[in-house]
């Protein structure tokens, strides 16, 4: 008997035990895949895309009624939190942000200052810092979450694998998440960069179920470079060369096609697929001074030149050029943010990890009076190993025919 | 007089020794580091965990001239019935205050974390339904406890380190040694404060220790194991948060554990990690409880503490609700008050009562 009674409250110590206190079942959560953010005046608009699970775990297809994701807008108080759960005015459930994947910032906002939207954001204990945040260049990001993508059911999802793809493969844009960000907006001796995003094509057609059913749709996303911001402000783009170079500069380079002219005429593209990046900075004479040095490993991955590649010596012209082009672009990229007055690569950091004493000096005019004119010495290294399939292209050949 | 009859191994003192200095240190310590003395941090936890080495040397050579009397017992014994039983009565509030605050600093984590909406109390109830258990058990019962958690601790510890090696950013430990000297000592007075100076709460449980002439190194050992833990952790913050969101963070440990992310699968674990910081801190509250309870008892020469059990954790409960009003005040009060309150006990105190041994000849 007694057993029979201690068995019985054990047993129903387990009830108490499978739930908890303020538990939140899915069906009563709207799932969040990514937060875009827009200000009108002095309010901010926040768009959120919301999953729809009735359509995304059905294998054989939609119907072609519902919708993957519904992008909900709300013009909102002053804060964003407040924002956040005003969203239940118009969504049947509360939504839950701990998923999203993208965060989106609309360049208007953008170009006023990103810092005040982005306490909350780190501050929720729900919310996680590995979201990619991107800013949407001549357009809001509620735009952005409107299009659908042909490809990925969720929009969310393709901009997340679509950033990671491109930056390996690509290289004319880069990755930053919550926690890289406020860091460089902290840093006195570097200034943020954020991957930009635009659509190509109509946006008001991208918003309908049908863009996913065309074979070109009508709207595309596409990424395009870096918004270059002065501390929190952007204030202007960096292309996708330009990317590169920061990526480069970073030492985020995976494998990434260089296209460059040969030593003899005509084209040819290299693929980076090792790299490595070696920064100094120094103060000379009161004046700061940096050097880099890149160190990469490439293949021929396109050889449209007019003078054969069978020779050493042609072998090592080839590198050389490389260098210099490397060279060339990673140097125009430097100069570019010299003049926006832009820190976006990081020097005053090289200088104050190498300097800390002589930097505190200078820290208050780096970015009007020392950065500007900072000497950078960019020194690249090429070494070309492979040459794919073939050695020599059949091109010159062709033209002696 | 005899309250307590248990006996623990020395291996089963030395992993209490950790699992005390881990608790609540581990949430807290890093975050006070960096924030005085930034990317330098982790030296002053190296300077810091020296010093402690020094107090916990302090504390063993004091047990060893009674080395079957607790603190309270020789204090009583060395500076006579006045004003031994009122400092007698100090360290046993201050055994008290720590249960607390322990309390406290869990209550708080998982408030803030992971149950934002449920009540803080009764988080703490539950807790400390546990520690009433097992004080009633006695100290034998929570050091064979202690030696099935420790491996769990320490393999969790260990995976945590390891899996966040690639996400290392060397870069931001530099420039290196960039704060003064003045600063790294006051960046290290955190980590005196928190573990080392409560470490004199185990000259209450090192009597029932069985192999006494050991005891010593033991733990000295233990408490430099635990010290370079704590600087692992923070170096580790530094190098993979930055030192600023180490300092900016309320729990830093916790965000490191939430980077974890290795290949697309194995990724927000940090409620396992979390596991580390509920079974260290369940030790910590359990020993600073227990040394409270018996020193009450000895303190009024109760011939069983059992019977204080219940009414001390409701007493723990009410004052841990009211120690912290914020997570802000906690923070202050960490790093500011606290050092120089525990330095009372854990410095002051003892080096007067050796210095009156001595002279006395006891």
């Amino acid at each position: 008997m007694r057993h029979l009674v201690k068995l019985t409250v054990t047993f129903m110590a387990l009830l108490l035990l499978t739930g908890c206190w303020s538990r939140k079942e899915l069906n009563e959560l709207s799932i969040a895949s990514a937060l875009g953010i827009d200000k009108h005046g002095d309010k901010y608009t926040l768009s959120v895309q919301i999953v729809n699970p009735s359509v995304i775990t059905t294998v054989t297809g939609n119907n072609g009624i519902a919708l993957p994701v519904v992008t909900r807008d709300i013009t909102s108080t002053e804060t964003l939190f407040a924002a956040l759960r005003e969203v239940t005015r118009i969504a049947s459930r509360k939504v839950y942000a701990s998923h999203i994947q993208m965060l989106v910032i609309g360049e208007e906002l953008a170009r006023e200052g990103i810092a005040p939207a982005l306490d909350f954001l780190s501050r929720d204990h729900a919310m996680r810092t590995d979201f990619f945040i991107i800013v949407a260049k001549q357009t809001t990001a509620e735009n952005i979450l409107k299009i659908l993508t042909p490809l990925d059911n969720i929009p969310s999802d393709h901009l997340h694998s679509s950033l990671i793809a491109a930056e390996k493969n690509w290289g004319g844009t880069t990755q930053i998440n919550l926690h890289d960000l406020i860091y460089d907006l902290l840093s006195p001796g570097a200034d943020p960069v954020l991957a930009a995003l635009r659509i190509k094509g109509d946006t008001r057609a991208g918003a309908l179920k049908s863009n996913t059913a065309r074979i070109t749709p009508a709207a595309l996303l596409s990424y395009e470079g870096l918004g270059a911001f002065d501390n929190d402000r952007l204030v202007s783009w960096y292309t996708p060369q330009e990317t590169k170079a920061y990526n480069f500069l970073k030492g985020k380079i995976k494998s990434v096609p260089v296209s460059m002219s040969c030593p003899g005429g005509g084209k040819a593209t290299i693929e980076i697929f090792r790299s490595g990046r070696k920064m100094k900075g120094s103060i000379v004479d009161g004046q700061p001074q940096a050097s880099v040095h890149i160190k990469a490993e490439a293949n021929v991955a396109d050889l449209e030149c007019e003078r054969p590649l069978s020779n050493l010596a042609a072998m090592k012209d080839m590198e050389q050029a490389a260098a210099q082009n490397i060279e060339a672009f990673i140097k125009a990229a430097i100069h570019k943010s010299q003049q926006l007055k832009t820190d976006s690569f990081g020097f005053g950091d090289m200088i104050y990890r190498s300097r800390p004493k002589q930097w505190k000096k200078i820290s208050k005019e780096w970015k009007s009076v020392y950065f500007p004119k900072l000497k950078v010495d960019v020194v690249a290294n090429i070494k070309i190993g492979g040459t794919g399939s073939v050695t020599d292209s059949f091109l010159p050949k062709m033209k002696e025919k | 007089m005899q309250m307590e009859k248990g006996k623990i191994s020395l291996y089963q003192f030395k992993v209490l020794v950790v699992l005390f200095s881990l608790g609540s240190s581990i949430l807290i310590v890093p975050s006070a580091l960096a924030s005085v003395s930034r990317q330098d941090g982790w030296i002053s936890s190296l300077f810091g965990v020296a010093c402690g080495l020094l107090l916990v040397w302090l504390y063993a050579s004091l047990a060893q001239r009674f080395p079957d009397k607790t603190l309270i017992e020789f204090s009583i014994l060395i500076l006579g019935k006045g004003l031994g039983h009122v400092v007698a009565f100090l360290y046993f509030s201050f055994f008290l205050l720590i249960a607390s605050l322990v309390l406290c600093t869990i209550g708080d984590f998982i408030s803030s974390m992971t149950l934002p909406e449920t009540p803080i109390e009764a988080i703490h109830i539950v807790f400390m339904l546990i520690i009433v258990m097992g004080i009633k058990l006695g100290l034998e019962v929570v050091g064979r406890a202690s030696e099935i958690f420790i491996p769990w601790v320490l393999v969790m510890l260990g995976f945590m380190l390891v899996a966040v090696l690639p996400l290392i950013d060397m870069s931001r430990t530099a420039p290196f040694l960039e704060n003064s000297i003045r600063q790294i000592a006051g960046g290290s007075i955190t980590i005196l404060g928190i573990p080392y100076l409560e470490l004199v709460i185990f000259l209450m449980i090192l009597p029932a220790v069985s192999n006494r002439s050991k005891a010593t190194k033991g733990f000295l050992n233990a408490a430099l194991f635990s010290g370079l833990i704590l600087t692992a952790i923070t170096l580790l913050c530094i190098l993979v948060l930055g030192h600023d969101f180490t300092a900016r963070h309320s729990f830093p440990s916790y965000t490191l554990a939430k980077q974890i992310h290795i290949g697309d699968f194995f990724q927000r674990v940090e409620i396992v990690m979390a596991v580390i910081w509920f079974v260290t801190i369940f030790f910590k509250l359990m020993i600073s409880f227990y040394a409270a309870i018996l020193g009450f008892g000895q303190l009024f020469r109760l011939k069983s503490h059992r019977s204080l059990v219940t009414p001390f954790a409701m007493i723990v409960f009410v004052i841990s609700l009211l120690v912290f009003p914020n997570v802000i005040y906690f923070k202050d009060f960490s790093a500011h008050t606290w050092p120089p309150f525990a330095s009372t006990f854990g410095l002051l105190l003892p080096v007067l009562l050796a210095v009156v041994a001595a002279i006395r000849k006891l």
